[in-house]
């Protein structure tokens, strides 16, 4: 194995180990209010990357899609009384069957005309959940709501698994999608729905069926986040958290899914520990926000393709440096210019030998 | 060319991750090393002005208690003040209360400002018993009301509190003996909304009906036309520029019936907006834990210490600014009385805090056993100033208000939490 294919090798050993024994290493704080918080937004955003990547699909809906099944775990455990787990699997199959409406309405739109239906989707199911109080209760939410894993805060490290395992399950899930067939007429989907239309693929179905995928994975994030803060109110799916979502997924790429827990990672850092900041002297305790986008705009212009885009670069970057030392560069070699061949401006031009046409 | 351009945006990435990583440290508090207190407000969103004057707020109260070296100080412990914004959602606020009191290590935390907020703090106190939490500015009753933390204290009193004296002024003094209601639908107006009924409903009033209209709605054509006719005025507690969307277009539409004003309804961004609703503003009646036009000297010193030290700050201390000053005072104070020591989970002083008892700008505060505050409210209404302008005065002082508005504990028009529904008397 050449040096250039052991590095990456070992990163994919080292980074589940490091994972897994990460909540031995660091106070609570970090494995819920880092960790666990990146694990969950990194999920809504995987979501939008899948929709974005395989389907061509830019979504704004993914923050209300996990927000509804948030609502719907909180109503099922405490008006019906259900227990934590089936509550939020009945939880994410609702968002499910939204995310499989919002298809079928969406279906026929394409690029700004699609993001702007799924920004109108998101904006109205807001202002549902702010102003119904029947069934969402208002702008107050609900709170008092726990996981299989109970408070979080008691125990940090279930959670924190329980995050984890949902964060891979979902992500090696939609990489083997990727590949099968469905997920190849997808991709076919995206690249040319007329030839895909021509083919005899039901094109609208397929992008109801790519939404509702987005709806399950959103679900997912929005279960484990309402576990997560024991609370659901509207400030939850409101339009900020619904942009947030898609900076996560372009800071951290939208080239491969792992993209969007790197975002995550990135985005929960920045927005936690931007207050903290001091830069000669000026503290940006009350300029955080400004801190905040400085840093998504200097990703962005620096690192178009995301932050994985940026370390593919640097990988390639130290790769050629290595190769580079490896050759050995041995003494000057000068090679002779060869003469130039004087030609006779009278002669005629050296001929290159035919075949006689055959004329017979 | 291509590597360095890569090499470049490596660097500048670098950079940011590494301003970002100097930040994260970490730290362990200790008992004799400096006090840490946490403050947070809403620096986004809605009520960031507001959050900006909660600071300033917290910043005068903490000048009171300066060294030889001008550096804050209590009990021979220095003070550090770690602040940190919230958005007015409490899943934020939760979010910046955890840092501070995980991370930062905080020993006190001050905050928040908003009163969905508040409630959602009471929530995570109960979960760190070991650490003092103290209200900001957050108004909604059941913070202190129902299922209080042991370990929560407000110095400023909740949004019916404000409304102290309004409902009796309104019904006997105004002459109003039917009154409609219109009001943005969240916690802090439903406790406004109760805070003015109370007294008035147990004065013989009636209030036939509630419109509630949605934090930031601009058009009030149906809340008009369904206002009805048979009323003497209109209780209106919106904010800002719902408050002026409203008033003009009730004017508009040839409303006229007087405006009694919630808390933050006539304040000074209201009043100083122009049109024609102005000149029927006269005369409108309202209430709040302050008065502009207040001419007690201690108001006026905090007034005259607040313009000296933020020339760039608002024309007059807002309420935000007056609330954060005196749950710092009252921090330091307790700290000082139990000569800084904060250790066996803060336990002597949660006790000091809870009895103490002190002088404010407006006059004396003291808790309850809910650790909620007993202080006095202003009943104010507008009249034009020296300068034409109009302004706020001062027309009674109801004095040493409780949470209960002196019903007990037991009234009826206080045995559900406040709603859009109760309480009611139609």
């Amino acid at each position: 194995m050449t040096r250039a294919r052991k590095v990456p090798a070992l990163a994919a050993l080292l980074v589940p180990v490091a994972l897994v024994l990460y909540p031995l290493l660091v106070p609570r704080f970090w494995i819920l209010s880092i960790a666990s918080q990146a694990i969950i937004l990194g999920i809504v955003a995987l979501s939008l990357v899948f929709m974005a990547g395989q389907g061509g699909m830019v979504s704004l809906a993914q923050a209300a899609l996990a927000g509804l099944a948030a609502y719907m775990t909180a109503i099922l455990t405490l008006r019906l009384g259900l227990p934590a787990l089936p509550a939020g699997l009945i939880a994410v199959l609702i968002a499910t069957l939204v995310g499989a409406l919002f298809g079928a309405i969406a279906s026929r739109s394409q690029g700004i005309y699609f993001l702007m239906l799924t920004l109108a989707l998101a904006v109205g199911f807001f202002y549902l959940a702010l102003q119904n109080y029947d069934l969402f209760g208002g702008h107050i939410g609900f709170a008092g709501v726990l996981g299989p894993t109970g408070s979080p805060r008691e125990n940090p490290a279930a959670f924190y698994y329980l995050c984890l395992a949902t964060a891979v399950a979902a992500y090696l899930s939609l990489r083997y999608l990727a590949r099968a067939p469905l997920g190849l007429s997808f991709q076919g989907i995206r690249d040319n729905p007329r030839r895909m239309w021509a083919l005899g693929y039901w094109v609208s179905l397929h992008r109801v069926a790519i939404f509702a995928i987005g709806g399950l994975v959103a679900g997912l994030s929005g279960v484990l986040g309402i576990w997560y803060r024991g609370s659901i109110s509207p400030g939850t799916v409101d339009l900020t958290r619904t942009i947030d979502v898609l900076i996560i997924a372009v800071v951290g790429g939208l080239g491969h899914p792992i993209g969007a827990f790197v975002g995550a990672l990135f985005f929960v850092l920045v927005q936690t520990f931007a207050s903290s900041v001091v830069v000669l002297g000026f503290s940006f305790d009350e300029r955080f926000n400004t801190l905040i986008g400085l840093s998504f705009l200097l990703v962005v212009l620096f690192a178009p393709d995301g932050l994985i885009g940026l370390a593919a670069r640097a990988r390639v970057l130290i790769g050629r440096r290595l190769a580079d030392r490896r050759r050995d560069p041995g003494p000057p070699v000068v090679r002779p210019v060869p003469e130039p061949v004087p030609v006779d401006a009278g002669a005629d031009p050296p001929s290159t030998p035919t075949q006689p046409l055959d004329r017979s | 060319m291509k590597s360095s351009r890569a090499g470049r945006r490596l660097f500048a990435l670098s950079v940011v991750s590494a301003i970002l990583v100097s930040a994260c440290g970490g730290s362990t508090g200790s008992q004799s090393g400096p006090i840490k207190i946490g403050g947070l407000a809403t620096l986004a969103g809605p009520f960031a002005v507001p959050g900006q004057d909660s600071f300033r707020g917290m910043e005068l109260a903490l000048d009171e208690f300066k060294n030889a070296n001008g550096k804050w100080e209590v009990a021979g412990r220095e003070i550090q003040l770690i602040k940190e914004g919230s958005d007015a959602t409490p899943a934020v606020a939760l979010e910046k209360a955890k840092k501070l009191i995980e991370q930062d290590n905080v020993d006190i935390l001050i905050g928040p400002l908003s009163g969905d907020e508040g409630l959602a703090i009471k929530d995570y106190a109960k979960t760190v018993p070991d650490k003092t939490f103290i209200n900001g500015s957050s108004a909604a009753q059941d913070t202190t009301f129902r299922n209080p933390a042991p370990n929560f204290f407000r110095f400023s009193t909740d949004g019916a509190q404000w409304m102290a004296g309004l409902g009796k002024y309104a019904y006997e003094k105004k002459g109003f003996k039917r009154v409609a209601v219109v009001a943005e639908d969240y916690s802090f107006p439903y406790t406004q909304v109760a805070g003015f009924m109370y007294e008035f409903c147990a004065a013989g009033g009636r209030v036939p009906k509630k419109f509630w209209v949605p934090l930031g709605n601009k058009d009030y054509s149906s809340v008009v036309s369904g206002i009805p006719t048979d009323i003497d005025a209109i209780y209106v507690a919106l904010g800002g520029a719902d408050a002026v969307n409203f008033l003009t277009q009730y004017n508009d539409a040839g409303g006229r019936a007087p405006i009694i004003g919630g808390s933050i309804t006539v304040d000074q961004t209201v009043l100083g907006t122009t049109g024609p609703f102005q000149e029927r503003l006269v005369g409108t009646a309202a209430a709040g834990p302050i008065a502009d036009t207040n001419t007690e000297k201690p108001w006026l010193d905090f007034v005259a210490a607040y313009k000296a030290k933020f020339p760039d700050g608002l024309p007059s201390p807002s309420l935000f600014a007056h609330a954060y000053y005196i749950e710092t005072k009252a921090a330091l104070l307790a700290l000082k009385e139990v000569n800084g020591d904060l250790s066996g989970g803060e336990k002597k002083f949660m006790e000091a805090l809870s009895k103490l008892s002190f002088d404010t700008p407006t006059g004396k505060v003291s808790l309850d056993e809910n650790r909620n505050a007993i202080a006095n409210e202003y009943v104010t209404e507008v009249q034009k100033g020296p300068e034409g302008n109009l302004v706020n005065n001062v027309v009674a002082v109801a004095q040493q208000v409780d949470q209960t508005l002196g019903l007990g504990k037991d009234s009826p028009l206080l045995a559900q939490p406040v709603s859009r529904d109760f309480p009611a008397c139609p």
